[in-house]
């Protein structure tokens, strides 16, 4: 078996203070494999140390140091080669704790065979390399993972910052220009941009979702409410929408700002984006209650509804209903996906052409 | 306070679009009747500064404030501002202004005393002038 690594043979170290152990060692197997031999230990890690072998054999007892010994020095500075220690038959509670531990991988009897000893070795080295890809693949997707939290970061604060100029231009052009042509292609630049604004802050959501650790804080809605708010009007613009909002909290209650504020927004978003075609503005109520136990909100909307056959799939990532305002469709999974990080729950119950309530729970963790 | 008790505004803020926008929407809604602009808050700190040392006439009654600019952000213009603005006879009203849903930002904002609101870009003259209402 050849040593994936440009082609080179696996790299054996045999420690054995029996000089003629090693030699015979070194005559059956160095034509197939890059043999080393040592009699002591020290010389042993000066060889892992230079010749960096995949695979280390030694003998259990020794003048100086057991075999099992020196694998646990060993593998504390250089853990990658697979360790197997050749043995006679005594020692046994020795070797069993050894292998318990994970010190050594396996054992081999004295006195060794020939085929014994290389289906040992390619063994080994299958293990060897199978690690060796693994941690290739752990470092590939620490740094994709890096790489896609940088991206998310710059999405977040260098889309957003030209997306909110451009709507700050078009609020400052719809009061200085007065041609309805040039007014009419401003309410299509603004509804397009929005629609930009809402896919970034979605990706920002779902990333913030994703990755963000919990936190624990104590809150009060009355205040997460006027954050929502800010953002779902900003969002807004000169739509016309009512949004009623009631908020019973008594108690204190402990949950995820971020998470309930997602949640928040981007039910109430849903809401004002789904009014009916004919209705002039779109009516929301926002009902909180906080007790010691939960909080339950809801979202009611008066707009055009959820078709029954599709009530069952509007928490699926990526569903689109026909409806053209329906948007990237990750709104209401992230809602979902926010919930369930929670340990909480949601509801919906909706009549096409009358309105949609959507009713979540909330555990408080006080 | 009303929109036309607004006297002085100062915009500190490195995007010049958004300086162009802030000071159009204080126009259009009648907020202020005197806008000065700043791309840095180092140079908007010198001119807080001088006006003091000359008797506060031309300090600005609301300060509009971006919180992400390069060199000095709108956070360390407050931690040089600090002690000067507690010494000040007539106290600005600062408002900082972001375009991210940063909440670490909101938290911190929260956190300073001098800091009235942080609101959200792009900026609306509506919340301005409900957020100076309350006052």
């Amino acid at each position: 078996m050849i040593s994936e690594e440009k082609n080179q043979k696996i790299r054996v170290l045999y420690l054995d203070d029996e000089e003629n152990n090693l030699r015979s060692f070194m005559a059956a197997f160095r034509r197939e494999y890059d043999v080393h031999t040592a009699n002591t230990s020290e010389k042993a890690f000066e060889i892992v140390k230079s010749v960096k072998p995949h695979v280390i054999f030694s003998d259990q007892r020794m003048p100086v140091t057991t075999g099992v010994e020196f694998f646990n020095a060993i593998r504390q500075i250089f853990p990658e080669p697979v360790r197997i220690l050749v043995t006679g038959y005594t020692d046994v509670n020795d070797i069993i704790d050894a292998i318990n531990k994970g010190h050594i991988h396996r054992y081999i009897t004295k006195p060794w065979s020939e085929p014994e000893i290389k289906v040992a070795i390619d063994n080994a080295y299958d293990l060897y390399s199978t690690r060796k890809a693994l941690d290739k693949k752990v470092e590939e997707l620490e740094k994709s993972n890096h790489e896609l939290s940088r991206f998310i970061y710059s999405a977040s604060h260098d889309l957003r910052a030209p997306v909110a100029s451009a709507l700050g231009l078009m609020r400052v052009a719809r009061h200085e220009v007065t041609d309805p042509t040039a007014i009419e292609y401003f309410d299509k630049l603004e509804y397009t941009t929005k629609e930009l604004d809402t896919f970034v802050s979605n990706i920002i959501d779902y990333y913030k979702n994703s990755k963000q650790k919990e936190v624990m804080e104590e809150l009060s809605f009355e205040n997460i409410m006027d954050d929502v708010l800010e953002i779902v009007k900003s969002h807004l613009g000169s739509a016309n929408t009512m949004i009623d909002t009631e908020i019973k909290q008594e108690n204190k209650f402990k949950g995820d700002p971020y998470r309930v504020k997602i949640i928040l927004s981007q039910l109430i978003s849903n809401a004002v984006k789904f009014k009916k075609e004919d209705q002039e503005s779109a009516r929301i109520s926002v009902r909180i209650t906080a007790d010691l136990d939960e909080a339950r909100v809801e979202v009611e909307d008066n707009g055009v509804g959820i078709l029954k056959e599709h009530m069952h799939k509007v928490f699926q990532i990526f569903f689109k209903s026909n409806d053209s305002r329906s948007g990237s469709g990750i709104g209401l999974y992230i809602v979902k996906e926010a919930l369930d990080k929670m340990g909480g729950s949601i509801a919906v119950d909706s009549k096409p052409g009358d309105g949609t309530l959507f009713s979540i729970k909330i555990p408080n963790r006080l | 306070m009303k929109p036309n008790d607004v006297k002085l505004v100062m915009l500190v803020d490195d995007s010049y679009t958004d300086r162009f926008i802030h000071r159009k929407l204080l126009e259009i809604y009648s907020v202020g009747t005197e806008i000065i602009e700043y791309p840095g808050a180092r140079e908007a700190i010198d001119y807080l500064m001088k006006v003091k040392d000359e008797g506060e006439d031309k300090m600005p009654d609301i300060i509009l404030l971006d919180v992400l600019m390069p060199e000095m952000n709108g956070f360390d213009f407050l931690v040089s501002l600090q002690d000067a603005y507690e010494k000040f006879k007539k106290k600005p009203l600062i408002y900082m202004l972001s375009s991210t849903d940063d909440e670490s930002d909101l938290k911190r904002a929260r956190s300073i005393k001098m800091v009235k609101k942080l609101l959200r870009k792009p900026f609306s003259p509506e919340t301005l002038i409900k957020a100076l209402s309350e006052l």
